[in-house]
């Protein structure tokens, strides 16, 4: 592997994914990176806020990272578990109908027991923190409205690395992929697409990530560590089953390049994901909906023999503001 | 935890929540017999005794249109409101059948689009000779909607806000 800056690495699953995305093209769910600091980056929940109305998230995630792989195959001899608890609180505003910008933030619970196999006490360490956040803008080509099914949108934004990266154990630092934040700034790209059928009750949707990292530097800049490039892509449908209950099914495509430490690009990181994800939600007022979701891998290709997720669980609180919330619209609106 | 059990529990939890939703189904009540009128004769008899047309703009895929049907308007204060004060009116906004507004024929589909509608359910009011009184998009509880019936019914619409009747209202019990 070349050194120099991360680029994004695919395989035969990106061209799976490309034939997905040809297939179907909403309402998004968090993601979770199995090291890279808080689950951001596919974590944008609100694909479009009508212009003057505030929507809200509250995501806990629970991302069990108990499998081992080296490249497609699964290990038995594992040493070590890894559990990430994340809390996100997403905010959104309509600044117009065309325009909107979203916020994210993150609080996030790291642990990881080492010794499994090798000691009579596995020792675990936790740590603990606010994550990095996010900001985003996304301008909304096409609106789906009652009359036309399809939406557009796009957006760009930033990484935020509120998240410290100095956590120590012990008197010592420890590794990168245990703190709650990355230490860098990381440029956001983002795209939407989906259309409702009417006639089935439904949405189908895709959305696209593409998160290109900064550099954290550590240690009086002697510890220059760069998360590898990030890009996600999921698929999904979604609709009403009856009366308040919804459902969620939702194929996902994920790959990142390997970390890089200084010039050298580590062996053990990167690769390349593909999961199920499915949930139900329950509107439990006209402006707040419960969401409750499970993710299984099917396949991954990873670079190298990393500790990979086993399963995701992930429950959420929705609630939308209008200006309209409770208006009356005097003549036909003109 | 071993990764296999972790799956099955995983599988257990998904497939359980959608059985949970299921059952929902044989606890909801069937409509009421409410008298809805069609159009033409909504129209007719709103002239006739100076009665207001309450339309319901809905659509087959509508959940919350159903909601409504099923909560709202079994209702026995929401059905007295509406058979006193109104001509209820259930228009399916993607229909071809066609009606006549203000002298013209026109889709249910036309009609939907002339009156700006940009979300299922709608509630619009009609006075006796077609002015547009206004609308009210979104699921309405009956507690909603019976306010905002009694704000149309008692011409304070012409006076004061919603908010504010809703505001008047609450002080007043």
């Amino acid at each position: 592997m070349s050194s120099g800056s991360p680029a994004i690495e695919f395989s035969g699953l990106a061209s799976l994914v490309i034939l997905l995305m040809s297939v179907y093209n909403p309402v998004l769910q968090a993601q979770t990176c199995s090291c890279a600091g808080a689950p951001l980056i596919s974590s944008q929940n609100f694909a479009t806020v009508v212009g003057g109305s505030f929507m809200g998230g509250l995501t806990w995630e629970h991302n069990n990272i108990s499998s081992l792989y080296s490249g497609a195959n699964e290990l038995n001899n594992r040493t070590q578990e890894r559990i990430t608890n994340t809390a996100l609180l997403e905010l959104s505003y309509g600044i117009s109908d065309k325009l909107s910008v979203t916020g994210t933030f993150t609080y996030i619970e790291k642990s990881r027991t080492t010794g499994l196999q090798t000691q009579v006490n596995p020792s675990t360490i936790t740590t603990s923190g606010i994550g990095d956040g996010m900001v985003m803008m996304k301008y909304h080509l096409i609106n789906q409205d009652l009359w036309n099914p399809y939406q557009f949108s796009l957006g760009v934004g930033a990484k935020i690395p509120f998240g410290t990266t100095s956590l120590e154990a012990n008197n010592v630092a420890l590794n990168a992929d245990m703190q709650p934040g990355t230490g860098a700034w990381d440029g956001v790209g983002w795209m939407f697409v989906s259309r409702a059928i009417r006639t089935l009750n439904m949405n189908v949707f895709l959305n696209g990530t593409y998160r290109y990292t900064g550099t954290a530097e550590r240690f009086n800049e002697s510890d220059n560590y760069t998360f590898g490039n990030e890009f996600v892509a999921i698929a999904g449908v979604s609709g009403a089953m009856w009366d308040r209950w919804s459902y969620d099914g939702q194929i996902k495509f994920r790959s990142t390049t390997r970390d890089q430490l200084n010039d050298f690009r580590l062996p053990n990181t990167g690769g390349e994901w593909l999961s199920l994800k499915t949930g139900v939600g329950y509107q439990v007022h006209d402006w707040v909906n419960l969401r409750v979701f499970g993710e299984l891998p099917v396949y991954q290709q990873l670079n190298g023999t990393q500790p990979t997720t086993s399963f995701v669980l992930s429950a959420s609180v929705f609630f939308s503001f209008s200006q309209n919330q409770n208006g009356f619209i005097y003549g036909t609106g003109e | 935890m071993a990764p296999v059990n972790n799956l099955y529990r995983l599988i257990a939890v998904i497939v359980l929540l959608y059985v949970g939703a299921y059952p929902v189904y044989g606890q909801q009540s069937q409509p009421a017999n409410m008298q809805w009128y069609d159009f033409e004769e909504a129209s007719r008899l709103s002239i006739e005794y100076e009665k207001d047309l309450f339309l319901f703009m809905e659509a087959d895929w509508c959940g919350i249109c159903k909601r409504m049907h099923h909560e709202v308007f079994t209702d026995s204060t929401i059905q007295s409101l509406l058979s006193t004060y109104f001509y209820p009116v259930r228009i399916d906004i993607e229909s071809k059948e066609k009606l006549t507004f203000n002298g013209q024929r026109m889709t249910s589909k036309a009609f939907s689009k002339k009156m700006k509608m940009n979300a299922t359910p709608t509630a619009i009011f009609l006075q006796p000779d077609h002015i547009v009184i206004g609308s009210k998009p979104g699921f309405m509880d009956v507690i909603e909607l019976s306010v905002l019936l009694k704000y149309i019914q008692s011409d304070a619409w012409e006076r004061t806000s919603l908010g504010e009747y809703r505001d008047s209202i609450s002080v007043n019990q």
